[in-house]
């Protein structure tokens, strides 16, 4: 039982404990071990498999339901209790599906686009404080680390806008990458006043300067505001969809795209909401700090808490035009992200 | 360490993709058809190519994206030491440095790069 509290609270020290103790038994049978490593990191990933699926399958659900709700609906509720597995019947829908690939396409972009953008979605995880040394990978660069790789997401789209040879894909590829590189600024400026205020770049270090004082939400709530704002184009939800704009373009830049080619588009884009939510709760709201619950269970809380802020903001603003959003990013959140990092500065040098 | 972690992570990605196509394709009908393979454009016969050049209006905002990428990259270190550091020299360069791209901005704010139409 102790031990088990010990994992759930403080999860570094057990699992370095078992990590040195198991190395010392590999080393006793003459093993190399690096190869001890390679095991662990296996295990690592495929825990960190598990987390992105199921959360993305809980997900999907969880948004169809809010929407459901705000629009007086019921929502998916025929596949399993309370139609929970509905994403799953999806996916395997979704599996076994017809691969099309149309006849003009440019066959390297077309098919290399869902794996450029899912491969950022899934190394984010790397640095994610799920709690207490519950880190896959504690990188001291974390914050940009997670900044770089999601910029890479960037080239996936315009590929897949390129590759399909088709007008709507193109139009919502070329948008998608306006709208991400524009509203990665301000993004970027406000966790720079987020590093100012913590004086490091690891994702645990972030989180442990906030446990002394108040979380960060509260002298950076501009920031905190910003940075919602700013994840939310990021991820293309609406108000900031065109790039999927059903009653324009289709889906977007991944309009010819089918089978499990587009679930990996559909996997990246709920799973980026995920992302964005979590680093939103790691930078502003404490990460996985809480009193009486298991860090993890808090990290899980605080994430879903922005998540349904998003879900709100989605399905209850209309969808913006085109010169709106980028005069918004450029002439609106920029001053005021730049305004932000230097009150921060100057509030804290007295 | 860390970084082994980053690379099979990487690779775990690229298998996750790659088998997830795979088992797609061995579980899969196969009917082909001509009419199947066009274009998707709303059901009427695709007009022309869309592999055009397209009327890039963001490329001077691909460029500020830049100049403000590469400053906040800059910044980055600056923040990190800043609250280690003693005096106003650090606050007052980098209020300096940042008072040169608000200066850039504006420039472009002036000249309605910044509009779009």
């Amino acid at each position: 039982m102790a031990l088990l509290k010990e994992l759930l609270y403080n999860s570094g020290k057990p699992l370095s404990e078992f990590s040195s103790w198991m190395h010392a038994i590999w080393a006793g049978w003459g093993m190399p071990g690096f190869l001890l490593d390679f095991i662990f990191q296996l295990v690592i990933v495929l825990a960190v498999t598990a987390v992105l699926v199921l959360n993305a399958l809980w997900i999907i659900y969880y948004d169809r339901k809010i929407s459901a709700l705000m629009q007086i609906r019921k929502g998916p509720n025929r596949v399993g209790p309370f139609g929970l597995l509905q994403t799953l019947a999806d996916t395997v829908k979704l599996l076994i599906k017809e691969d099309v690939n149309p006849k003009k396409i440019d066959i390297l972009s077309f098919w290399i686009a869902p794996l450029i953008i899912f491969i950022p979605t899934f190394a984010v995880f790397l640095v994610l404080p799920f709690g207490n040394g519950l880190v896959p990978a504690d990188l001291n660069i974390g914050i940009l680390y997670i900044i770089a790789i999601t910029g890479l997401s960037v080239i996936g789209i315009l590929a897949a806008g390129w590759g399909s040879n088709n007008k709507y894909s193109l139009i919502g590829g070329m948008r998608s990458a306006a709208q991400i590189v524009s509203y990665e600024i301000p993004m970027v400026l406000v966790i720079l006043a987020v590093v100012l205020m913590s004086g490091t770049m690891k994702m645990s270090g972030i989180v442990a300067a906030q446990s002394n004082r108040v979380w960060f939400v509260v002298p950076q709530f501009l920031g905190f505001i910003i940075f919602l704002i700013a994840g939310n184009a990021e991820v293309n939800r609406a108000p900031f969809d065109l790039p999927e704009a059903e009653s324009e373009l289709v889906a977007g830049f991944n309009t010819e795209y089918s089978a499990m080619k587009f679930a990996f588009f559909y996997l990246a884009e709920y799973t980026n909401l995920f992302l964005t939510s979590a680093v939103a709760a790691t930078l502003f709201l404490g990460g996985w700090q809480g009193p009486f619950l298991p860090p993890i269970v808090w990290f899980f809380i605080k994430t879903y808490f922005v998540i349904t802020i998003l879900c709100w903001i989605r399905w209850t603003f209309p969808r913006i035009r085109v010169d709106q959003l980028m005069e918004f990013s450029w002439k609106y959140l920029l001053p005021l992200a730049l305004l932000n990092l230097v009150v921060t500065a100057v509030i804290l040098k007295f | 360490m860390a970084y082994g972690t980053f690379l099979v992570f990487l690779g775990f990605a690229v298998v996750m993709v790659i088998g997830g196509v795979v088992v797609n394709y061995l579980l899969m009908p196969y009917h082909p058809g001509a009419e199947k393979r066009t274009t998707y454009e709303c059901g009427l016969d695709p007009i022309g190519e869309a592999q055009v050049r397209y009327s890039l209006r963001f490329y001077v905002f691909a460029l500020m994206y830049v100049v403000f990428a590469v400053e906040a990259a800059f910044l980055l270190p600056w923040a990190v030491v800043y609250r280690t550091m003693s005096g106003f020299m650090p606050l007052t360069e980098a209020l300096i440095f940042i008072f040169i791209l608000v200066l850039g901005l504006a420039f472009a704010w002036e000249k309605g790069e910044l509009k779009w139409d």
